[in-house]
């Protein structure tokens, strides 16, 4: 083999010029590195196709005829085909994922929607994320009963920004819309504060239960709280008396002081007042007294000389609906005659 | 012992307890536990006193009327005003009472049951108007009637 060698290099060296000298030179250098292949025993055949190799370089030049290139080109393309075709029936073997991939791979060139920024990198907002996410969660579906194999997805962030959760509703403040309102304590108005609070949502006429000293039980709505606070809230130790409308008379008694203004801490106050007198063992009970031609049973405080009226028939039935300081006349009345007017 | 002297004889043994309960703490006597019957003599006296003194202020009850007859006020605003007539009168004489104020016997005259009765009525039917209508049991008619009703019963005499 060696002589061999020596021959074809002895033949080059005789073509004379710089350029073939380079070109032997190179070439010595391969067929060195093929006689070192060729001691591995690669057979004859590599050798056969090296020393063509050797003379195609001495006499023709390195580069590839245009047939050969072709020939490249269409085994590229030939290898490209079957890897293809490898790869899709690959794909075959798994049941259902089949559909989703051929989806997330139509939805990767068709429903692709040209955006700014770097198109190099994947975005999240696309349409085919969208369906790749769509097939992603259509598989995981069909996965029931399976082990999870990775972590459930985090959701499109496109579609949690217009999620509508229960803790971020989509109109701001909607619950407060219709809560208590509370007055402002930086703004509280003319005359010390509001005249009226709404206490409470309309319809909604809560009540507080109370029970008296010989274990009646009584009710005090909402709405007759506010009511008799208004009317008798001084009466039972509230002194926020609200100064005269513009159009009432002022008299030497004092009329002004007549109305109490209504909010939580007077309402409280009052209530306080009425249960107190209920749960005074003193107070002394008519059970019988025509009030305004309805049955009502009257609780007679005398500490503070006020009755305290409970309905015990008609619509309002249990319910604390007059609460009043007494005259001598009108005590006289319910006295004599069981009648409280 | 004549009306004025046995009045304020009684006025003062009520007091007495009053005061007591005051500084004892609530609920401890009463003259109308203590002792019934005298209990029941003071109140005649009071009921006639109380007649008269809102009797003597008639001017007080026949203006608001007339104020409120005429629309110069609201049916809540008469309401309201009435209701503090009565009650300042009532608080004036307790107020009286407790100091057994000698004035006291210029109201020891005989009854006026029928007035007496009418303001009592015409307080509680302002007692029962309200704006709320879930609680309003007495419209503005039904106050005017009570003005009206009020302003003559106080301008026949």
């Amino acid at each position: 083999m060696d002589g061999n060698l020596n021959t074809t290099s002895a033949y080059v060296t005789d073509m004379g010029n710089e350029e073939r000298q380079n070109r032997i030179s190179n070439i010595l250098y391969l067929i060195k590195k093929y006689c070192m292949s060729l001691k591995k025993s690669r057979g004859r055949r590599k050798m056969l196709g090296s020393g063509l190799l050797i003379f195609r370089m001495l006499f023709g030049g390195i580069q590839p005829s245009s047939s050969d290139s072709i020939n490249f080109q269409n085994g590229v393309n030939y290898k490209t085909k079957i890897s293809r075709v490898l790869e899709e029936k690959s794909f075959t073997h798994q049941e259902h994922d089949t559909q989703a991939y051929r989806a997330v791979k139509i939805s990767q060139t068709v429903f692709k929607i040209p955006y700014g920024g770097d198109s190099s990198r994947p975005n999240k907002f696309t349409a085919g994320s969208k369906a790749r996410s769509n097939a992603k969660r259509d598989f995981e579906k069909r996965q029931t009963g399976k082990k999870k194999t990775t972590k459930p997805s985090a959701g499109s962030p496109f579609v949690q920004s217009f999620t509508i959760e229960p803790n971020f509703s989509s109109r701001p403040n909607r619950n407060r819309l219709f809560r208590k309102f509370t007055p402002n304590e930086r703004n509280p108005g003319c005359a010390r504060g509001p005249r009226t609070i709404l206490l409470s949502k309309r319809g909604a006429d809560k009540s507080t239960k109370l029970t008296t000293y010989d274990g009646f039980e009584a009710e005090l709505t909402d709405k007759s709280e506010n009511h008799l606070t208004s009317k008798h809230g001084h009466n039972f130790g509230v002194d926020d008396p609200l100064p005269l409308n513009s159009n009432q008379r002022a008299t030497k008694y004092k009329q002004d002081r007549i109305r109490t203004r209504l909010n939580n801490e007077n309402k409280a106050k009052f209530r306080e007042g009425i249960k107190s007198s209920l749960s005074n063992p003193k107070s002394i009970i008519y059970p019988n007294v025509n009030v305004r031609g309805i049955k009502g049973r009257v609780y007679y405080d005398e500490t503070i000389k006020c009755v305290i009226v409970i309905h015990t028939e008609g619509e309002f039935t249990g319910q604390i609906k007059k609460a009043q300081p007494i005259t001598e006349e009108q005590l006289e009345n319910l006295r004599k005659l069981n009648i409280l007017s | 012992m004549n009306d004025q002297q046995n009045f304020f004889k009684l006025l003062k043994y009520s007091n007495e307890l009053e005061v007591n309960n005051e500084r004892w703490g609530r609920n401890n006597k009463y003259l109308s536990r203590e002792d019934p019957e005298a209990y029941h003599a003071l109140f005649k006296f009071l009921l006639r006193i109380e007649d008269n003194f809102h009797y003597s202020e008639k001017q007080e009850y026949i203006e608001l009327a007339k104020d409120f007859l005429a629309d110069q006020m609201t049916a809540d605003d008469f309401s309201y005003s009435f209701q503090g007539t009565y009650e300042g009168i009532t608080k004036e004489l307790r107020r009286m009472e407790r100091k057994e104020s000698l004035e006291l016997v210029n109201f020891l005259k005989p009854r006026r049951p029928q007035l007496a009765r009418l303001l009592a009525e015409i307080y509680g039917t302002c007692d029962s108007f309200s704006l709320d209508p879930d609680i309003n049991v007495v419209d503005e008619q039904e106050l005017k009637d009570c003005a009206q009703i009020l302003l003559a019963e106080l301008q026949k005499e």
